[in-house]
């Protein structure tokens, strides 16, 4: 092996970071070398004392008072921003303008784009779902539950003749989002029972909601008018309350 | 207590930590201060996704930040020119005279090239493996390699001067 090699693997063969057979070679090499042994153990010392005086000057720091007002600015900026488009105030502006929304848009399913062309509810609908969404599936009031800082909002729901699909979203700070499926589950009864639920899946998770599709039963007697959607509990991030259920939203048959 | 506060109670502490470890990998307290402000947003948009409570947020956030300031790099290290041997020059020691002790490694880390700096801090510093800093740096392993070893050789050099020059002084 070349003495060049030799001292280019040096740092690797200091760290532990050589396979055992190189390592090896490097070692049996240094015992025949002195020049290389020399500057092993020069590297050596290096590798002792460098941590040390780096990470003691990085304890000592003190970030700068203008660098310290700066951040605090942008963070009060990103709270402002996080609290118009947050959910429950995005839901309280949502019931507010629902009545007008209905009335002119009636349950048809839009593109976000189309969204967020729509005065008022648009923009907030089309940044919360970015996807087809209707927030009243099957027309009357928005099928939704806000309780104990957890919103069940359900956003589509298409009924066929060998199934019933539901999309739900769920959303609140704490919230496991990056928990199994079955943890979001939830019943589907109408008026005449309980739906049996076929399968389901998350399409979307981000840091503190999920988008969850549902497959149910479909729907046969002509009796089955209202649905109710109930979601009994939430999975939460360990550290974080629990959330006590159940959420449950109500509406007319698809 | 808002999210805010509880996010500021566990940041501030750590803070001073974190404007010197930007330092340290970029090289200058302008960038540093830019890139630390960067992370900071980062790390609050992320913050509901910290596991591991208040004893897992200063290495979280010094991830959040080593990985800010590495993006940094790689953008700047696309337009340095490949390395050569003569880039391996006393030029780039230095000899301050008033540096004091606790500062000294550091001193002499500082006056290194960017491409040798941001190797030892990634690997001394951060306790980054070779692998790792290879690929948040985007370079091979085998430059990281080659980059270590002439760092730590005029590091030894430079650390050894003014070891000298003080000793000289005194």
């Amino acid at each position: 092996m070349q003495c060049e090699h030799i001292q280019n693997e040096l740092p690797a063969f200091l760290l532990g970071d050589l396979p055992p057979g190189e390592a090896s070679a490097i070692q049996r090499h240094l015992s025949t070398c002195s020049a290389c042994a020399e500057e092993a153990s020069a590297m050596g010392a290096m590798h002792d004392r460098l941590p040390a005086g780096l990470k003691d000057w990085v304890a000592q720091g003190v970030c700068p008072a203008d660098v310290m007002n700066r951040i605090e600015q942008s963070i009060r900026g990103e709270r402002r921003r996080n609290r118009w488009t947050s959910w429950p105030f995005i839901a309280g502006y949502a019931a507010a303008a629902a009545a007008v929304f209905l009335m002119l848009f009636g349950t048809r399913l839009m593109s976000p784009e189309q969204l967020a062309s729509i005065p008022l509810v648009g923009g907030f609908a089309a940044q919360l779902f970015g996807k087809e969404v209707d927030l009243n599936p099957v027309g009357g009031p928005p099928a939704m539950d806000i309780h104990d800082g957890v919103t069940l909002a359900v956003v589509k729901a298409d009924s066929k003749p060998d199934s019933l699909t539901v999309q739900y979203v769920l959303r609140g700070d704490g919230l496991d989002t990056q928990a199994t499926e079955t943890a979001f589950r939830a019943t589907l009864h109408t008026n005449q029972g309980e739906l049996a639920l076929r399968s389901i899946g998350v399409h979307r998770r981000t840091a503190d909601e999920v988008l969850v599709e549902a497959v149910y039963a479909p729907l046969t007697a002509a009796g089955e008018q209202s649905l109710t959607l109930t979601v009994p509990t939430v999975p939460t991030r360990a550290g974080a309350p629990a959330k006590n259920g159940p959420w449950k939203a109500t509406f007319p048959r698809p | 207590m808002t999210t805010e506060e509880r996010f500021f109670a566990l940041y501030k502490p750590e803070a001073g930590r974190l404007y010197r470890t930007a330092w340290a990998i970029l090289g200058n307290e302008a960038d540093a201060g830019d890139a630390l402000q960067e992370a900071t947003i980062r790390g609050y948009r992320a913050f509901d996704q910290l596991k591991g409570g208040a004893a897992a947020f200063p290495s979280w956030m010094r991830r959040i930040l080593v990985n800010t300031c590495t993006h940094i790099l790689r953008k700047r290290m696309r337009v340095i020119p490949v390395e050569r041997p003569e880039d391996l020059t006393d030029e780039q020691v230095v000899t301050g005279p008033d540096i004091p002790m606790d500062s000294e490694v550091w001193e002499a880390v500082k006056a290194l090239d960017e491409r040798y700096r941001a190797v030892v801090v990634l690997r001394f510093l951060n306790d980054m493996q070779l692998e790792d800093i290879a690929q948040a740096l985007d370079i091979p392993l085998g430059t990281v390699k080659s980059r270590l070893h002439t760092a730590l050789k005029l590091l030894k050099k430079s650390l050894q001067t003014e070891h000298g020059e003080r000793r000289g002084a005194v």
